[in-house]
């Protein structure tokens, strides 16, 4: 179980604003963290990470006390057992794909694991790849298999998909969905797809103006909460199915619905999309 | 020929005054570059002194600091049998420090050039600096630490003022070969002053060169 | 249209600047006097006693004898070259450089010096394995330099001593060696010890000038391209004068010519 609590100035999109948010995500959990790009999410993993100290802070995971800023208490980024996923990955240049995960071992650490992560990950015939020669698809599944190397309570994961393209996507969260239900893992993923908040959230915790404004079950979703707008792009239809993709902040969602929900939308339209996340609501702005 | 002796000393003067530069300019420059505390403005001030004080100024405190009637120099010669007055040693320091900021500068910025992500991933995986420096920031930014390093080279085979107020102009010891082009010249003995000049004009720009070569190629990681 | 307008006036500023600092207050032109660096302090003397009876006040330039003479044959514009000895205005003067063949002013004494305050500082001293470095003035260009390695083969004791040896780049950088403790000894002029300046620091001797050629040092007054300098011969007169002679004698010099002869 995570708990988070912590306060800090920051520079956000809005300004200089405060952050102020606190939120429990249980172990085993997917959590989604979700908002507007500068609302904070990125600093809220640093912090989790150790990476950043806020100027309050408490932070418990799995029992452990990570930060008290009341006690004094702040536990260094390589006690925390955390993995961390960046948006653009991370990998050190000079070392190849199998040296990357060597060298994130720990000092006692047995080096079968590094082999099981490229087995898992599919990188075998990539082992002795520069990052610089691989796809963003690869480098995303080596920084994965990076982090997951010396075996995280915690896995953090910043908009690990973001530079991929949809294709991509689906792989990756696939392998997502997998290590985390095989190693049992707790973690706290931050993106703003909605798809992929449907695709792997179990429970999605939302930023607003520095503060959480929500958090819920993905299954609990409310009706006409607005989840997110943008323009259609191309309809497909195929039997009583529709797939819609819609473009909003740089971003393209796939939505099926059933075709005679969608039957008044042509492309170009401005939608919003509402309701529950695995089957939102389609409506005409 | 003694312009062999002298040109010998100039580039081991050279060498050696590098090989300690790169010793204490690589963490330096990390330390430069991943701090945030409040007194590195001074730092790297003091550093960058010798890029605008007069050669003649460092070589008169050095003089003063080298003095066995002075602090340093007394705890020198009592305690170690040295004296750096008009030793290679004593010029060797003063080469350090004056060719200081020809290395710590490249480095700092190459370092600089090193996404923070890459620190923050290494911090994460439990890397003390020491590893992040020497697995991370030194095969990453190894061209700026080879062109600092080439800069520093071509930069103590020209010094002269420092070398002038403290070397004392001893053959094979600390007569370099600007101090003998100088010597050369108040000789009138232009010929012999002719050859060391090409011969440093040639090496120095030949160092140029290959640092401005290095500069232009993408560091393709092999 | 404004980008063009600013930049003329920026350099219109330039322009004003630069002719403001090139310009020169209008005056007569100094007398440059280079000398010698051992004759630096009591070039000093004679400077203010020159002032004292002319009204001219004479501008100065240092430094060893065969730099200075390097200078003058490079075009430096110097009015007269007070020299350490009697070969470099002599070779001026073979060159076309000087008005007439070098005069000898004064001649110079060798002393030992050194900051350690020991009993006795004798040549032997430079033996000791206590003595480290020894200063001498460049002799390739300095004529001390050159008296001072005639005493040490004189006195038989160059192969013990040459090791020791430091090249100052004039007489006045064995002074900077000597002072800063960072030369044990130093052969230097007996005029610059003997100068107020340098007075009460550290033990001297002199040395026996039997041992050395004597340092006969020259003066020549140069010939300029756009004329000579009005005052120069009336200083190359007072240098040659009684009252120069008594100044030159109290900074040790030996001043031949004048009368009384010290030893």
């Amino acid at each position: 179980m995570i708990r988070f609590r912590a306060r800090k100035k920051l520079n956000m999109a809005s300004g200089i604003s405060e952050l102020a948010a606190e939120f429990v995500v249980e172990s085993g959990q997917l959590a989604v963290l979700h908002g507007r790009s500068g609302t904070g999410k990125t600093s809220v993993l640093k912090m989790l990470a150790g990476l950043m100290t806020p100027e309050y802070g408490h932070i418990v995971v799995h029992d452990n006390v990570w930060l008290d800023t009341d006690k004094g208490v702040n536990v260094a980024p390589a006690d925390r057992e955390i993995g961390f996923v960046f948006q653009d990955y991370a990998l050190f240049p000079t070392m190849n794909v199998r040296e990357n995960l060597v060298f994130a071992l720990g000092k006692k650490q047995d080096r079968k694991i590094v082999d099981k992560m490229i087995e898992l990950m599919e990188l075998g015939r990539l082992q002795k790849c520069y990052p610089a020669l691989l796809s963003g698809g690869q480098k995303q599944r080596v920084a994965l298999a990076r982090a997951l190397v010396r075996k995280p309570r915690l896995l953090l994961m910043d908009e690990p998909l973001s530079a991929l393209d949809q294709e991509m996507k689906h792989k990756l969260q696939y392998y997502i969905r997998e290590i985390h239900s095989l190693y049992r893992l707790t973690s706290i993923m931050v993106s703003y797809d909605l798809h992929e908040i449907a695709a792997l959230a179990d429970v999605c915790i939302e930023l607003d103006n520095g503060s959480v404004c929500r958090q819920y079950k993905s299954s609990e979703m409310s009706a006409n909460q607005v989840l997110f707008s943008g323009i259609v792009k191309s309809i497909l239809l195929s039997g009583n199915t529709a797939e819609l993709r819609i473009e909003a902040h740089k971003n393209v969602i796939t939505v099926r619905q059933s075709a005679i929900f969608v039957r008044d939308i042509v492309i170009g339209d401005q939608v919003c999309l509402s309701g529950n996340l695995h089957q939102p609501d389609i409506r005409k702005i | 020929m003694t312009e062999w002796n002298t040109l010998f000393l100039t580039f081991k003067l050279a060498f050696v005054t590098t090989c300690l530069l790169l010793v204490i300019a690589v963490p330096l420059a990390y330390w430069l570059t991943v701090s945030s505390l409040k007194i590195k403005p001074v730092i790297e001030a003091l550093i960058s002194m010798p890029l605008v004080l007069p050669p003649t100024v460092l070589g008169f405190y050095l003089l003063m600091l080298y003095s066995p009637s002075g602090f340093p120099g007394r705890w020198l010669h009592t305690y170690l049998g040295m004296r750096l007055a008009f030793s290679f040693e004593g010029l060797v320091l003063a080469s350090v420090i004056y060719s200081l900021p020809y290395i710590v500068q490249p480095v700092q910025s190459g370092f600089a050039a090193v996404p923070d992500n890459l620190r923050d991933a290494a911090r994460i995986m439990g890397k003390s600096g020491w590893e992040i420096l020497l697995h991370v920031y030194i095969p990453t930014g190894r061209i700026s630490i080879i062109t600092g390093s080439m800069l520093a080279f071509a930069h103590t085979v020209g010094e002269f003022g420092v070398v002038l107020m403290v070397g004392g102009s001893i053959p094979g010891k600390t007569r370099t070969a600007s101090i003998a082009v100088y010597e050369a010249v108040e000789l009138m003995d232009y010929s012999l002053a002719n050859h060391y000049a090409l011969i440093l004009t040639g090496s120095s720009f030949l160092i140029l060169m290959i640092v401005f070569l290095l500069k232009s190629t993408k560091s393709v990681p092999f | 249209m404004c980008r063009i307008a600013k930049i003329k006036n920026i350099l219109r500023c330039l322009v004003i600047v630069c002719v403001v600092t090139g310009c020169k207050p209008p005056g007569e032109p100094a007398l440059i006097i280079a000398t010698s660096a051992n004759m630096q302090f009591a070039m000093e003397a004679l400077s203010s006693g020159f002032y004292e009876e002319y009204g001219i006040q004479p501008q100065i330039v240092c430094g060893s004898s065969g730099k200075l003479t390097a200078q003058i044959r490079a075009g430096a514009p110097f009015d007269i070259f007070i020299s350490a000895d009697m070969v470099y205005p002599l070779a001026l003067y073979k060159d076309g450089l000087a008005e007439s063949e070098p005069l000898e002013y004064a001649r110079g004494q060798l002393a030992l010096w050194t900051l350690t305050e020991d009993s006795l500082v004798t040549l032997d001293n430079l033996c000791y394995a206590g003595t480290q470095y020894i200063a001498i003035a460049n002799p390739q260009t300095a004529p001390y330099g050159k008296a001072a390695i005639q005493i040490l083969e004189n006195y038989g004791i160059w192969d013990k001593v040459e090791s020791k040896l430091v090249y100052a780049e004039s007489i006045s950088q064995v002074s900077q060696f000597v002072l800063s403790g960072a030369a044990d000894y130093g052969f230097i002029a007996r005029s610059i010890v003997s100068s107020p300046e340098v007075a009460g620091k550290g033990c001297w001797i002199s040395l026996d000038s039997t041992m050395y050629a004597p340092i006969r040092q020259g003066a020549v007054l140069l010939k300029k391209k756009d004329g000579k300098h009005p005052d120069s011969k009336l200083f190359m007169k007072f240098l040659f004068s009684d009252h120069a002679g008594a100044i030159l004698k109290n900074y040790g010099y030996i001043v031949p010519h004048r009368g009384e002869e010290d030893e």
